[in-house]
């Protein structure tokens, strides 16, 4: 109970940490929202105008009473409106926020469920079919951006094809976007999980069990796989970590409405409470997924701490 | 039995024919509203280019300010009095009279600091049902432009809903994605128009295949890059159009090498603008800060001349050496030329610019940044890519008084001439268009000798469309995509 309060206690320290670095970095940001905001739609950005803005977006207060400011109200549940759009930055998290969990996840799901068995196959056999082909994916979605292989997929299934659509509607409009997101994290997924086999191929305990006769095939998947989804889950808190907004090239391309998409229009317009709220939420993400990353660490190896 | 007739009735029955004879007319685009309130941020230009919001002026193809909503507005003193046209009517069928118009424009200007951008606060009074009398808090010259601007859209708040003029009105809205519109039943003609759609498609190469895969009906607009693949494609017609905007090259006039008035003269007389055009398949060269549409641009294109460009560098001291590039006290001519991905366009010409500046010994590094405005407030820049609208309520004084009065909140060039300070103030008190015509050509005309932008080419925009929307024409701005004249063949 007292290491659930301290790690509570942390969390909080980071979460506010986050909040006053956010603060910070936003603001230090070169140019003025207000007159952005006007020069973009071709308004006139004098002086007089730019000064209403500023002071109807709080923006002529001192620094320290709009930072608490702005505390209060994110933690109340207000996160003011976003300068660009005049909208409520709440509603639109809470509204697009199931969007980029929705591809982040999975992708990350539909990478893991390829990863497992190819990254198996790949061990047992490293000059192998599923080696070369494991090798072969993690250098294209290296080298191939996620882009180019977006634009790709939906030319060949969309328009060739025709078994999909571009713009689509309902749970369809999903599988393109999470093929991508995919793509790009079955290299690294897999990687990680044929090494740890691997390494555990070489282990003592694995020459032991070979040396009582145990079929080597099963022997790395029962002791190899234990020791290898180890390193998978640090992997996977890696990826993880980034689906809050990770996914913004893949979200622009396939026009879904999700946070990454927000966040490309809210870094070019200046637009601070949109941009302070999202350091703050993908600051709360890691935290979560890495207190989840602990507990399947504990899991799968009660020696950890 | 003739076959001929089965067919016919089987593809009649069809989901698929049903769905085409119904479907709206799907308008893809970059641009989406964020709101369904035109006080709120910019949403009342993307209300008035979906054709939901309207202004009591508006600008004409001919890049002229005349009468929407309004009939006429006249002067008197220091006020203006708005006149109205007869049986004007919102979305929800009430009336547009006097007193409405006092209450839109009251709301506008309280709850929206950009409506007091031009004016500052309105004293309003409704004279009679169709004139309101509206007192400035500063005076305005060319108040057609000032009403004509997409911060005054016409509209009634009421509760939570807020309803426009315009030919179409919401029935659904999804931010980020898509609004479904249908013909407003109080506007002309409603009948004759189909119900549309209008996606938000942020990538260009997504809305070109978009409009190949048959779910776009309308592509606003297609990348060039594009345009050879889209055309081959059996059904569906690209129709390319000179826009209002401009694309130029401002130079940082507070930094070497630019702060020299013979290296901004120089660099703009070694560009061949027709180099420009070809590299983006199309477009004009301009004559100077507006592009032909607009009744006072310039009619003589930039010229070029690579020998008096030479000239004027070597009376500047930058000297030529034997692999043919400048110097002068040992330091290289060179700067950094910026741009920016927004408008893929200026990528595509800047290493065009490069090769026409390097003709004359320039040295020219390119760099793209994600944020450009920024980057030019900050004067962090030599010399950069620009596009803008010359003139989005119609008046030509509006970009000079912005980007080229020593003062001017986009003066990002670091630029101050006395003499067209002065200039800008005698045209703030001419009313009459051809005298206001006459005095920006000259005021343009000084700014080809101090150069502190070089005017490269107006751009084309190429409007992609499927057989359904073959008779749609585009207009030469995105502020009137989905307009009143819009219709679906069958």
């Amino acid at each position: 109970m007292r290491a659930l309060a301290a790690e509570l206690a942390r969390a909080t320290l980071l979460l506010w940490l986050a909040s006053l670095a956010a603060f910070a970095v936003v603001r230090a940001m070169p140019a003025d929202p207000a007159a952005l905001g006007l020069i973009a739609f071709g308004q006139a950005a004098d002086p007089e105008t730019v000064a209403a803005l500023r002071a109807q977006w709080g923006l002529d207060r001192p620094m320290a009473v709009q930072y608490f400011g702005w505390l209060a109200d994110f933690l109340s549940g207000d996160w003011r409106r976003s300068f660009r759009t005049g909208e409520p930055i709440f509603e639109e998290f809470a509204r697009r926020l199931p969007v980029s969990l929705t591809v982040g996840f999975g992708g990350l799901f539909v990478a893991l469920a390829i990863a497992g068995p190819l990254a198996t196959a790949a061990a047992k056999r490293p000059a192998g079919g599923a080696a070369r082909l494991l090798d072969a994916a993690t250098l294209g979605a290296q080298a191939i951006p996620a882009f180019f292989a977006g634009c790709v997929l939906v030319w060949l299934f969309a328009v060739e094809f025709r078994v999909v659509t571009v713009l689509g509607e309902g749970p369809g409009r999903y599988v393109l976007p999470i093929l991508i997101v995919a793509f790009t994290g079955l290299g690294p997924l897999a990687q990680v999980y044929r090494a740890g086999l691997a390494e555990a191929g070489r282990a003592d305990y694995m020459r032991t069990a070979l040396a009582k006769g145990a079929d080597p095939e099963r022997a790395l998947a029962g002791h190899g796989g234990r020791y290898a989804r180890l390193g998978l889950s640090a992997a996977l808190t890696a990826e993880a970590g980034w689906i809050v907004g990770g996914s913004a090239v893949v979200e622009v391309v396939f026009g879904l409405p999700g946070i990454g998409a927000f966040l490309v229009d809210a870094v070019a317009m200046r637009d601070y409470f949109v941009l302070q709220a999202y350091i703050v939420v993908a600051a709360a993400w890691m935290l979560i997924v890495a207190a989840i990353a602990a507990v399947a660490r504990r899991a799968l190896d009660p020696r950890a701490g | 039995m003739d076959m001929r007739w089965f067919f016919a009735v089987l593809l009649a029955l069809s989901p698929i024919a049903a769905d085409a004879q119904t479907r709206p007319l799907v308008v893809g685009q970059s641009f989406l509203t964020d709101s369904l309130d035109p006080v709120q941020g910019v949403a009342g230009w993307a209300l008035q280019s979906h054709g939901v919001a309207e202004t009591l002026f508006t600008v004409d193809r001919q890049g002229r300010v005349v009468p929407h909503l309004a009939e006429s507005v006249r002067r008197d003193g220091e006020a203006f009095v708005i006149r109205l046209k007869p049986d004007l009517k919102f979305a929800d069928g009430s009336p547009l009279d006097a007193a409405a118009l006092k209450a839109s424009l009251e709301r506008a200007t309280r709850e929206n600091p950009r409506a007091r951008a031009q004016t500052g606060a309105l004293a309003l009074m409704a004279l009679d049902a169709r004139e309101v009398r509206m007192r400035p808090e500063r005076p305005v010259a060319a108040i057609e432009s000032v009403l004509a601007e997409f911060p005054l859209a016409v509209h009634k708040a009421d509760g939570t809903n807020v309803h426009m003029t315009g030919p179409f009105r919401p029935v659904e809205f999804r931010r980020g994605e898509t609004l479904r519109l249908e013909p407003n039943p109080h506007y002309r003609d409603a009948g004759a128009r189909p119900n549309v759609t209008i996606r938000r498609v942020g990538d260009a190469q997504t809305l070109a295949l978009a409009l190949e895969s048959g779910e776009v009906d309308i592509a606003f607009n297609l990348a060039p890059e594009t345009l050879a693949r889209v055309r081959a494609r059996p059904g569906i017609g690209v129709k390319s159009t000179p826009v209002a905007y401009q694309y130029m090259m401002l130079f940082n006039t507070a930094k070497a090498p630019f702060d020299d008035p013979r290296v901004r003269r120089a660099a703009d007389l070694a560009i061949d603008r027709a180099t420009l055009t070809a590299a983006v398949n199309g477009g004009e060269p301009a004559s100077g800060m507006f592009p032909r549409v607009f009744p006072f641009a310039a009619e003589t294109p930039r010229p070029t001349d690579t020998r008096e460009a030479a000239a004027l560098l070597d009376a500047a001291g930058w000297r030529a050496g034997p692999d043919g590039r400048r110097s002068k006290d040992g330091r290289p001519l060179e700067f950094t030329l910026t741009t920016y991905p927004q408008r893929p366009d200026l990528v595509a010409i800047a290493p065009v610019v490069r090769a026409e500046l390097e003709r004359v010994g320039f040295r020219v590094r390119i760099e793209i940044v994600e944020a450009i405005t920024p980057q030019l407030q900050a004067k962090r820049f030599d010399a950069s890519l620009w596009a803008m609208h010359a003139a989005p309520g119609g008046d030509g004084a509006f970009v000079f008084e912005q980007y080229l009065r020593s003062t001017g909140p986009s003066n990002f060039m670091s630029f101050a001439d006395p003499a067209l300070d002065a200039a800008l103030d005698s045209l703030r008190e001419i009313d009459a268009a051809p005298a206001r015509a006459a005095a920006l050509r000259e005021i343009e005309r000084r700014t080809f000798v101090s150069a502190p932008i070089a005017y490269l080419m107006t751009p084309v925009w190429h409007v992609g469309l499927s057989a359904r929307a073959a008779d749609y024409v585009p207009y030469p701005s995105d502020y009137y995509v989905v307009r009143a004249d819009l219709r679906a063949r069958p």
